[in-house]
Formats: structure tokens, sequence, C-alpha cells
């Protein structure tokens, strides 16, 4: 059995903790019981209570998050600090939102957008014509297109640099595709 | 730049964190990933701007040249955790650096020597662009610039002052500083950074909060509150001056005695004299500028120390070759 605490080790002890009248166990590796009774053997009821919400918290999530993009688990993030992808933030939004609130007083960024970001994506308060849509849709779709093809055509050489021929043959076959449809759609 | 903030201000410098929209956050160990990172940021800064930056990768570099750079505050004591995969991109006039493979793909950074910040910001945004060229950045219109860490999503942007404090420090009014500059979303660390002591009264006060404020906003938070950390500095050292002026004097004139006829010095007792050096100078106490002790301060590090040494025919031990650096570079003598 894997350390519910570490998630790398051999758990090789069993802890029970009563809260509340829900009884958790929990299985720890050597070095996390190590960890947590030098928190508690030093006075540091700080350290120990953190470790046990942390253990408590660890639990409730096992049943949830999971990364669907890249497949971090939520207690991985909890244990290192770190998020594994841009997707991290859409799965685990209901724990990340008042963590960034904590953090920052705020959840809304009021910053910067980068050029290339498509209107689309954000809520369009002003009212347009049809013809404005369409001629706006039909702008926006060829400039996805053109950058559809930059990224499949960058990870094309990107493929190639690393000598992964199976994958760039991949991406050419696409760009192909992509031209093809492109062709016809001008005709 | 006035004197005053000569006299306290050592550099500003404005990071941005950015990762690629279509590539997960950095793992350690990831190789593949961390080569396209590299080879994405090298197009763009090589192929795509007339400036010239020059690629260090770590993997290639002596521990020492690595640290080298950390003293010189263009790379990150993090970056150096992914010693395999990490790189720099390194502008020639080191006013701008562009870490790659650190906690998150790009971490761009601008350095300029005194307060202008916002000129160190125009200097970052031109090589983030640079670097968007190749490949877009992942952005959120919520949350905005998504990073590693949810501490720096929304502008990625951490906007620093390195500054020297010795009279608020001896005074003991770091800790109150620390308090207030907090409750405006600062922070004040020590010399690099995160976790790092304040050696040589070296404190550098930076934005904590990424989320929720503009880019022009962090900017002047971080100069205003650099402004007052100033002002209160100059006042102490005035005070001083008059009320304590031969405890100061003395201070100032044993630990340049030192540093003009020490054999061996460690890097801890060199940035105490290094200190009081400073403040002699920016208060005209001695022959010196402050540009020459900050000058020093960077040449007479373990790692510039250990690469002198390298340089030098004759085997020296780091300590007695770091009081030759410092009697060459302030006294011309050897």
């Amino acid at each position: 059995m894997i350390c519910d605490e570490c998630g790398n080790n051999s758990a090789i002890f069993s802890v029970t903790i009563s809260s509340g009248g829900e009884i958790t166990n929990k299985h720890l590796c050597a070095d996390c019981m190590k960890k947590m009774e030098a928190s508690f053997s030093q006075g540091n009821v700080h350290g120990f209570l953190s470790s046990i919400l942390s253990m408590l918290s660890t639990n409730q999530t096992d049943s949830k998050p999971v990364c669907s993009h890249c497949g971090l688990r939520y207690s991985d993030f909890e244990r290192t600090g770190k998020l594994g992808c841009a997707g991290c933030y859409q799965d685990f939004q209901k724990e990340l939102s008042p963590m960034l609130q904590r953090i920052h007083g705020c959840t809304q960024h009021i910053g910067r957008i980068p050029d290339d970001f498509q209107p689309s994506q954000q809520t369009n308060d002003e009212p347009s014509t049809e013809s404005e849509n369409e001629n706006a849709q039909e702008l926006l779709t060829s400039q996805a297109v053109e950058r559809q093809l930059e990224a499949l055509r960058q990870k094309m050489e990107e493929a190639v640099a690393v000598e992964n021929f199976e994958a760039a043959a991949q991406y050419r076959d696409e760009i192909r595709a992509i031209m093809q449809d492109k062709e016809v759609g001008q005709a | 730049m006035d004197t005053n903030e000569m006299n306290v201000v050592l550099s500003g410098r404005i990071r941005l964190a950015r990762n690629y929209a279509d590539l997960p956050f950095s793992q350690p160990g990831e190789s593949k990933q961390a080569t396209v990172c590299i080879q994405r940021a090298v197009k763009a800064m090589h192929e795509m701007t007339q400036d010239r930056y020059i690629l260090k990768l770590l993997k290639d570099m002596s521990p020492t040249d690595q640290l080298a750079l950390v003293e010189k505050h263009l790379i990150s004591s993090d970056l150096l955790k992914n010693s395999l995969t990490g790189a720099a991109l390194i502008r020639e006039d080191e006013q701008v650096c562009i870490m790659v493979n650190e906690e998150d793909h790009l971490r761009i950074q601008a350095i300029i020597h005194g307060l202008d910040l916002e000129k160190a910001a125009q200097h970052a945004f031109a090589a983030e662009e640079t670097l968007a060229k190749v490949c877009g950045f992942s952005f959120d219109p919520q949350l905005g610039y998504l990073t590693s860490c949810p501490t720096n999503t929304g502008t990625g942007m951490r906007a620093s002052l390195m500054l020297h404090l010795p009279m608020l420090a001896r005074f003991k009014q770091m800790g109150n500083v620390g308090q207030s500059v907090a409750k405006l979303g600062l922070t004040i660390r020590g010399i690099y950074g995160e976790g790092s002591e304040a050696l040589g009264n070296v404190y550098q006060v930076s934005n904590q909060v990424t989320l929720g404020r503009r880019e022009d906003d962090i900017i002047e938070a971080v100069t205003v509150v650099g402004r007052q950390l100033i002002e209160m500095e100059t006042k102490l050292r005035q005070r001083c001056l008059s009320n304590h002026s031969m405890e100061l004097k003395d201070a100032i004139m044993r630990s340049y005695g030192l540093l003009r006829y020490a054999l061996s010095m460690d890097e801890k007792e060199f940035m105490q004299h290094w200190s009081n050096l400073r403040l002699g100078a920016a208060l005209e106490l001695l022959p010196h500028t402050t540009n020459d002790a900050d000058r020093l301060l960077t040449i007479a590090q373990d790692a510039h120390v250990r690469q002198y040494v390298r340089q030098l025919s004759q085997e020296t031990d780091a300590k007695a070759a770091r009081c030759r650096r410092i009697k060459e570079t302030l006294f011309h003598a050897s």
C-alpha cells in the first residue's frame, strides 16, 4: 500500500483519526510518520494540527479531483504547490477559487491581455449586426486556421528536431488536410 | 536618478512568468518538453529580434559558473534545481534575461540600475512579445496568465527593488516595515529573494499579489513603497550622522581598514564590511562611489571569487583571493 501523505513510499503505519464523530484511517510511510511524530513531540501543535488537517483534506479529495488533462491529483498539488497544466485551473476550479481569493484577495484578472487573444472567448455586451457578426466570425475562423497551421508547423519542426519522425509525419498529414480544406473553401 | 535614490537603491527588476499554451507546465526530468521550450525561446530571441541574446545551458556549465549567474541576479537559485534542463538567454548588456524551464516555461526578467521600474517593464514586455511570436502563452480571461504556482497567476508579474537599508536594520525597523508593506500586498525579503538572508543589509521589496491588479498599479505600489523606504533610510542616516557621528564613522572606517588590509575574509564577514563601505560612500566619508561598492558586491561573492581563483596561476585559498580581489578593485593594489 502506498503512503497517503507522500504518495511515493510504501505505507507501514496505520493512523486512526477521530474528528467530529467521523473516523478516518490513514496509511503512512516511515518518513511521513516520523514527521508527524516530530511535530507533535516538539510541542508544535500548529504543525501537528495542520498535518492532520491536510491528511483529512487529502482524504476528502481522494474521491474528487484528478485533472482530466494531465492526470495530476489535487493531493499532489497540495503536497508540491505546483499545478500540472493550464487545464488544472478548470478541473480544480472549486478548490482553487477560495485559495486564489485568499492569496490575491481577488479572482478576476484585470491586467494585460495577449495580442492574439480571441475576443470571442470573452462576453460581448455590445450588440452587433448580423453581417458584422458574420464578418467577425469569418475573420476569427480564418485567423484560427492560420494559428492552427502555424502551431502544427512548429510542432512538426520540433518533432523532426527530436527525431520523432512518426509524429512529424502525422503533423505533416494534418497540415495537408487543413490546406486542402482551405483551398476548397476559397474556391 | 537623484542622489538619495542612488544612495539606497541598487537595482530594480521586473519578472514575468509565462507558459506556452500547448504544453503542460514544467515537469522535473521531462527533457523532451524542456528541449522544445528552449528551441522556441532560442528561435524567438535569435531570429526575431535585433538584440543579441546569448544562450547558456546549465548542463554545459560548471556549478561555479551557474552560481555566478545567481550572484549577478540573472538567474534564480530555483533554476539550479533543474540543472539538466534549465537554460538562460541573456541579452548582451545583461539587462534582460529569460530563464527557461524554471518553475514556469519562461521567466522573463529585466533589470535596471535604479528606481525606474517602468523602463524595466518596457524591456520585459518587448522580450515577452518577441517570445510570443513563436507560440502563444497560456491565458484565461478570468485568471489571466496561468502559472505553475497559483501565487503568480494573473499578471504573472513580480516587480522588485533591491535596497540597501543599513540604518533601518540597525534601528530594528525592518519588522515594522515588513508588516506595513504586507498590508499593501507587498513583501520584503533578503538579497536573493524568497527565503534568503538580508546579507549586507540588502533587501528586496516586491509585490506579493499578482491577480486583480493592473501591471501599472503593481509598479506604482512598489515604487511608492521604495520611495518611502528611501526617505526613511535617508532621514535615519542623517540623524545618526548628527547624533552618533563618532560611532557611525568609527564603524565605517574599521570596515574600510579591514577591506584595505585584511588577508583572508569569508563571504559573511565581507558582506558586513561591504554594507559599511557602501554607507560610507553614500555619506561621502570615503573616496569611493556607491557604484564602486555595487561593482564589488558581485565580484567579491563566493562563485565570482572561485572563478577568479581559476584564473590565477598559483593555487590560492578563496578567502585570500577575495581580499586580493577587493584590493585590486578598490585600491588598485594586489
